[in-house]
């Protein structure tokens, strides 16, 4: 067999996302171009923290087959709502029809998994003996139990396993697509993430004193902390044909701060690096980015370091916005949340603005775009930082106009 | 994809280096056990800052402890090697303690246990240690991680033309979550492979192989045991064809996906194993 170049550009043959803010890619769309923020105070258990939350209703009441007892937990539902919408199996079907189902490999994005499982599992302890009640760990909150699930619901048999790189999780999935399809293992690869509302998250950032009292407000000079969501997307990649002018990943950029665990380098220096990492692989310049998603999580020292970030590699007045006002910060699942953004920009012709901001921070260099915009941009930039310092940049569009 | 070995790290089973680990493994002694509690006198955190090693959980300093030993037998800078880290559950103690703290009224999670209980804790403690900015993929894939995560570092490698560091690892869970995920033995196997030149000595060709392969046994029962009850320890039949510098294609089934092949072809005594 022909390998492939190394770093093939992938072609994105399917997307869909769900999120607070919309079920299927048709409600974010207009979600999105009608303002509408999937925020709300957190109502979740019996959570009694003074912040906002992106939740998707319904999942409780989702209806589940008891062939599938062993695999239900909050996180492998939301995965389950996710792959219904879009004619997304049908996408894969088709791959699989193509190329054989052993061909087509499975890698997803999380952070947290199903640990909301065990986290109630641990309200039920014995009180005598401290045993757990019986629960099935591999199913739930095992990192691979959404790969698995969604390998098993799709008929897949290629090679499957899950990235948690915290909230850069479901950007970095594309880099190994990149490299399944790359190194002649896939001819087609399903990507995404999914993380889900619990108790670890919503606790952990509250204890970094993180989470916001309100909707989060990226890039404001008020800005007070993020807002936690839960989402899923997924996408279709397959190697890219060079005379299609389809949507594909032009290229990955991965680096590291090395500087803080939870706390990112005040420069911006990993970010900065992940960037250009992007930039270098798809052979393009700075001046070919049309819009930058932001990782854009409303935290003080995130959103500074970004824009110092973007201003090394852009220059001052790079057209940019941060959309987890809509969204929430859906760590784990951001990365492919904000692809899917940045795909129905490119295929509806709008560049969303930032939601619940008031005014931009004054100090920042970058064109930090409040309103959303008729315009359609060819080229995006998507930013996935998170926890250990790690960085993904996710650098995608047409291919018309871009050589 | 076809690597080279430059570099071996192992801590575990109360074995402390690749060293010993390799002459249990030619001698056919067995390998010896190793509590969550006695496992802190096996590991290294000399290099992290100071407020880093003291964060720093016992499976960031397991991993670690195998990583240096991998990366000083290379003799490369691991400031210049992307990181490819594989752990079936990350750090049980804290994922332990973090839901068990959860469970009561007072819900307390500290900064520090919440951000060592993300699966790329290991990974971000290690680059602050070596200073690097190279990438690093944490991934998990249950039983099967050892095998995805040679499969990703090797692609990692071939892909990039340079040399990548592998680190496969777990702790147990502590009680009562071990009676919900068994994992029998803290192990750590650390790997520096670089993509193979016509020079190389030790010679690995990685590639996919047709679902339901069976997996290359150990030779000691003790041995399958530790290969057997924790997932990092699917990695064992390959060290024991590095230890006894035997060719021979080591066979990793997946479940419900390909067979990962591994065929190793030692110059060392160049015979079939």
């Amino acid at each position: 067999m022909t390998p492939y170049p190394s770093h093939p550009r992938l072609r994105i043959c399917h997307y869909t996302a769900t999120n607070a803010a919309g079920t299927g890619n048709r409600a974010f769309l207009d979600a999105l171009r009608g303002r509408r923020s999937g925020l709300a105070p957190c109502n979740f258990l019996d959570v009694d923290l003074d912040t906002y939350v992106g939740r998707v209703d319904g999942l409780e009441a989702l209806p589940w087959p008891t062939s599938w007892a062993d695999w239900d937990c909050r996180n492998n539902r939301l995965a389950s709502l996710g792959l219904e919408q879009d004619g997304f199996v049908e996408s894969v079907q088709s791959a699989v029809g193509r190329f054989g189902a052993h061909r087509v490999g499975v890698v997803l994005g999380t952070s947290t998994s199903g640990i909301l499982h065990t986290e109630l599992a641990f309200r039920q302890r014995d009180p005598q003996t401290g045993a757990l009640p019986a629960m099935h760990y591999a199913t739930t909150h095992e990192l691979s139990s959404a790969p698995r699930f969604v390998r098993e619901r799709l008929g897949l048999k290629g090679p499957m396993y899950a990235v948690s790189t915290a909230c850069s999780s479901s950007g970095k999935v594309f880099a190994s697509a990149q490299r399944l399809i790359g190194r002649g293992l896939c001819d087609a690869v399903v990507v995404g993430g999914v993380d889900t509302l619990c108790l670890t998250t919503l606790y952990g950032f509250s204890s970094l004193e993180l989470t916001a009292p309100e909707p989060c407000r990226p890039g404001d000079p008020d800005r007070g902390g993020i807002s936690i969501g839960e989402a899923v997307g997924f996408a279709v990649v397959e190697a890219d044909e060079e005379d299609a002018d389809d949507l594909c990943v032009f290229g990955v950029g991965e680096s590291v701060d090395a500087y803080h665990m939870s706390t990112p380098h005040p420069q911006g220096a990993g970010a900065e690096l992940a960037m250009r990492r992007a930039l270098e692989v798809s052979g393009m310049s700075a001046e070919q980015i049309d819009y930058v998603n932001l990782h854009g999580t409303a935290s003080r020292v995130n959103d500074a370091a970004e824009d110092l970030a973007l201003e090394a590699v852009f220059g001052p007045g790079q057209a940019c916005s941060s959309t987890k006002g809509w969204t929430g910060h859906t760590l784990g699942a951001a990365g492919i949340t904000e692809m899917v953004i940045g795909a129905l920009a490119i295929e509806y012709g709008f560049i969303p603005g930032t939601l619940n901001t008031r005014q931009v921070d004054p100090v920042f260099q970058a064109d930090y775009r409040l309103e959303n915009r008729d315009e359609r941009p060819a080229r995006v930039l998507s930013n996935s930082f998170g926890f250990g310092g790690n960085n993904c940049s996710l650098l995608f569009g047409r291919k018309e106009g871009s050589e | 994809m076809k690597l080279a070995i430059e570099g071996i790290g192992f801590v575990g089973a109360g074995l402390a280096d690749w060293n010993t680990a390799a002459e249990a493994l030619r001698s056919g002694s067995s390998p010896g056990s190793l509590s969550l509690a006695e496992l802190g006198r096996f590991l290294k955190a000399d290099r992290l800052p100071r407020t880093e090693r003291r964060r720093a959980g016992k499976s960031v300093r397991l991993a670690m402890t195998a990583c240096w030993e991998a990366v000083e037998s290379s003799g490369l800078d691991p400031a210049n090697l992307p990181m490819v880290f594989a752990s079936s559950s990350g750090d049980t103690e804290v994922l332990s303690h973090t839901c068990a703290a959860l469970a009561e009224p007072e819900r307390m999670v500290s900064p520090t246990r919440f951000h060592n209980s993300v699966h790329n804790a290991a990974s971000g403690y290690w680059s602050i240690a070596v200073g690097t900015h190279e990438p690093a993929t944490a991934l998990a894939c249950h039983d099967d991680t050892a095998g995805a995560g040679l499969l990703e570092a090797a692609m990692q490698a071939t892909t990039g033309g340079l040399p990548v560091l592998l680190v496969i690892y777990d702790i147990p869970f502590p009680e009562p979550m071990c009676h919900a995920e068994a994992i029998a033995e803290p192990l750590a196997v650390a790997l520096v492979l670089r993509p193979a030149g016509h020079e190389s000595r030790d010679r690995v060709n990685i590639s996919l192989g047709d679902e339901g392969g069976t997996a290359t046994p150990m030779r000691g029962s003790k041995w399958q045991a530790l290969c057997d009850g924790v997932p990092a320890g699917r990695i064992l039949p390959f060290l024991e064809a590095l230890a006894l510098g035997e060719s021979r294609e080591i066979v990793m089934p997946t479940d419900g996906g390909p067979t990962l092949l591994v065929d190793y072809q030692s110059t060392e005594r160049g015979g079939q194993g």
